[in-house]
């Protein structure tokens, strides 16, 4: 009991910061930077405990008696918490300058925030899938909120119409797909659907698959993949910044976590089924999102467009699952940890010059120049660009070679190949870029790099890419990148069945 | 005679359905949502659902029906005001033709599907048994979603308070 206690406290620390900061907003006189302090005071402590429990938990049924097993603690749960956690605390950090340029923050905002990141942390924890529908609209509900939280700006509130009607639609094929699901098996844990659909013949669960299939339309919905992708360019573009970054980055973690979780325990007896349509999904999605990165004008827009790309090559691992490829899974978890660090850092950048200058840097063009304005930021800017795009050396690189190596270790040469040609597309629209910020006179005097929490992370992000890329094969007894695999491993040895 | 009421009332709830979407004026469309939130409770009823038919017709019909309802009125909606948007067959085609294969599917698995339920208890549907439900197997979900109306109600204050303003 007690130690339940203890599981279940980084969950209960978040819900206390949430309610704390919503009350605490009514106090007039508290200044932002303040808000933000408490919240990632919360968000660390949670962290920390998670930490220790990650150490220490194997697979646990929290509170069994009350909860049934509904409520599952695993090493698995643990990691993903983890990542939420480190996500939001980095985001927070990374726009502690922007929070204080712009006049429409308050207290709700890290309210908010924190109800967010407590709807995440219930769907890692999920074991059942009406509490995984409702953390999934916890997560979201909220979000749409945060998308319009720039009262300035006709365009964020379109953004967040279009993301609330949008996002409620898909959440409906969700509870409709349950419906079906627990009409057919007369339960809704993931365990008894797994003994269902191990004890039957595929043509006796037409219904449990067509279930399935819709719970899939509302995920592949949330992590915008094609064709379920055409609210993403307009919604991250039109959100604030530190919005856009959470949502592309911690959001996805958060959906991949229940996908994984489905896939790997409950889809295991109808892969035949499935996989052909992942397959079919991820080779759209890539396609699809190289197209509309190559035509975005916006900086904005280019890395919501490839986030799309790269929920593409996630995808691809995830047909490599479904075709038994035992690394798929654990690489699936270390691209989102590579992809986390490259979004964040790149989002980051464009938020301190938001919140720096008076000039809006919204387009290519307005990077003319930009390394002999600000060599530092400019140098950053391009080890994300190169991490995002993949080149040797940085952690994207390594994210992206476990992918395809997945899939080459299913048989699937054809679609690795495919992937490969795709990130090369993606070097057109990430170098165009770079060469934009060197190859061009600037037409500002050189500025000095100013010491803040948001740079001083900006660099340390672009530093750990690099870590990550190049820590793991030359530096031999340095703890590389490749640990952070073996963890993800080890967390999915534990999932049980 | 049970099957009788079922197709009325499924007849009313698909009617106001296909009013939702096709009625060019809202309150009109509002209309629709009403029958469909009224059938949908005798559909509880029939399943000798007793606390679902009162939660609709309370929560249902009462609350959202009515505050829709009075929004529309209050907006002042007119023809002017209105997006110009024409319902263009070609694309109700289009979009029939992508459907049709789902619906298809979904029909064939319903028909296919042999549903077997343990029988019902005799106290099914009540307020007591419901309760009992929640509050023992399905406490869980039942917490969250305080919490999720605690979130929703946080966000949807933070948005009526705000004024847009726009800077041009």
């Amino acid at each position: 009991m007690i130690w339940d206690l203890y599981l279940v406290m980084p969950l209960a620390l978040i819900f206390i910061g949430a309610l704390f900061l919503m009350l605490f907003s009514l106090v007039q006189k508290v200044e932002l930077a303040n808000y933000n302090l408490v919240t990632v005071a919360f968000l660390t402590l949670s962290l920390i405990i998670e930490l220790i429990i990650f150490q220490n938990v194997e697979h646990d049924y929290l509170f069994e008696t009350i909860f049934a097993k509904m409520f599952i603690v695993d090493k698995l749960s643990t990691l993903f918490n983890i990542l939420f956690l480190s996500g939001a605390i980095l985001t927070l950090l990374i726009n502690n300058n922007y929070f204080k340029s712009r006049d429409y923050y308050n207290g709700e905002f890290f309210a908010l925030l924190l109800f967010s990141i407590f709807g995440m942390m219930m769907l890692a924890h999920t074991n059942e899938l009406i509490t995984a529908f409702i953390s999934i609209e916890l997560a979201s509900i909220t979000l749409y909120v945060l998308v319009g939280y720039n009262h300035h700006s006709l365009k964020s509130s379109e953004a967040m119409l279009k993301y609330i009607i949008l996002g409620s639609l898909a959440g409906v094929f969700f509870i409709l797909g349950v419906a079906l699901v627990y009409g057919v098996v007369g339960s809704t844990y993931l365990g008894d659907i797994y003994t269902y659909l191990a004890h039957h013949q595929n043509d006796e669960m037409t219904l449990l698959i067509v279930g399935m299939m819709f719970m899939m339309v509302t995920l592949l919905f949330k992590i915008g993949a094609a064709p379920f992708h055409s609210w993403v360019v307009d919604v991250y573009i039109g959100s604030p910044f530190p919005v856009t970054m959470f949502m592309a980055t911690t959001l996805k973690i958060a959906i991949f976590s229940i996908l994984l979780r489905l896939f790997l325990v409950d889809f295991a007896p109808i892969y035949p089924i499935i996989s052909e349509i992942i397959k079919a999904v991820a080779i759209l999605t890539l396609l699809i999102g190289s197209l509309l990165a190559i035509s975005q004008t916006q900086l904005k827009g280019m890395l919501a467009a490839s986030s799309i790309v790269h929920v593409g090559y996630m995808l691809i691992a995830l047909y490599a699952i479904s075709l038994g490829s035992s690394f798929a899974a654990s690489a699936i978890i270390f691209y989102l940890i590579s992809y986390f660090l490259s979004a964040v850092g790149a989002f980051g950048i464009l938020s301190f010059l938001a919140s720096d200058e008076e000039k809006r840097h919204l387009s290519f063009d307005d990077f003319k120049g930009f390394a002999h304005e600000r060599p530092y930021m400019a140098a950053a800017m391009t080890i994300f660009m190169l991490s995002l795009a993949g080149f040797p050396s940085t952690i994207g690189f390594l994210g992206k070679f476990y992918i395809f190596m997945s899939a080459i270790e299913a048989g699937e040469i054809l679609l690795a190949g495919f992937g490969i040609m795709i990130a090369f597309i993606s070097i057109y629209y990430y170098f165009k870029l770079i060469a934009l910020m060197y190859f061009y006179p600037s037409a500002n005097p050189k500025k000095k790099f100013p010491f803040s929490i948001s740079t001083l992370l900006i660099v340390a992000m672009a530093l750990m890419i690099v870590w990550g890329g190049i820590g793991t094969g030359l530096i031999p007894f340095i703890a590389g990148a490749d640990g952070l695999l073996t963890i993800a491993s080890e967390a999915l040895k534990t999932i049980g069945k | 005679m049970e099957s009788i009421i079922f197709f009325v009332l499924a007849f009313f709830l698909l009617s106001g359905a296909i009013m939702i979407v096709f009625c060019k004026e809202s309150i009109y469309s509002a209309i629709g949502f009403l029958m469909v939130m009224v059938a949908m409770a005798g559909m509880f009823a029939l399943l000798h659902h007793s606390f679902l038919f009162l939660a609709q017709i309370l929560v249902g019909v009462g609350a959202v029906v009515v505050l829709s309802i009075m929004i529309i009125l209050s907006i002042n909606l007119k023809d002017e005001n209105q997006p110009q948007q024409n319902i263009m067959p070609s694309k109700i085609a289009l979009t029939t033709l992508m459907v049709a294969p789902i619906v298809g599917l979904l029909l064939y698995a319903v028909i296919k599907a042999d549903f077997t339920f343990a029988p019902i208890a005799p106290n099914f549907g009540t307020i007591e048994a419901m309760g009992k439900e929640l509050f023992t197997h399905w406490v869980l979900p039942f917490e969250i979603v305080s919490i999720l109306l605690l979130g929703a109600m946080v966000g949807a204050i933070v948005l009526s308070h705000r004024r847009l303003d726009v800077k041009s």
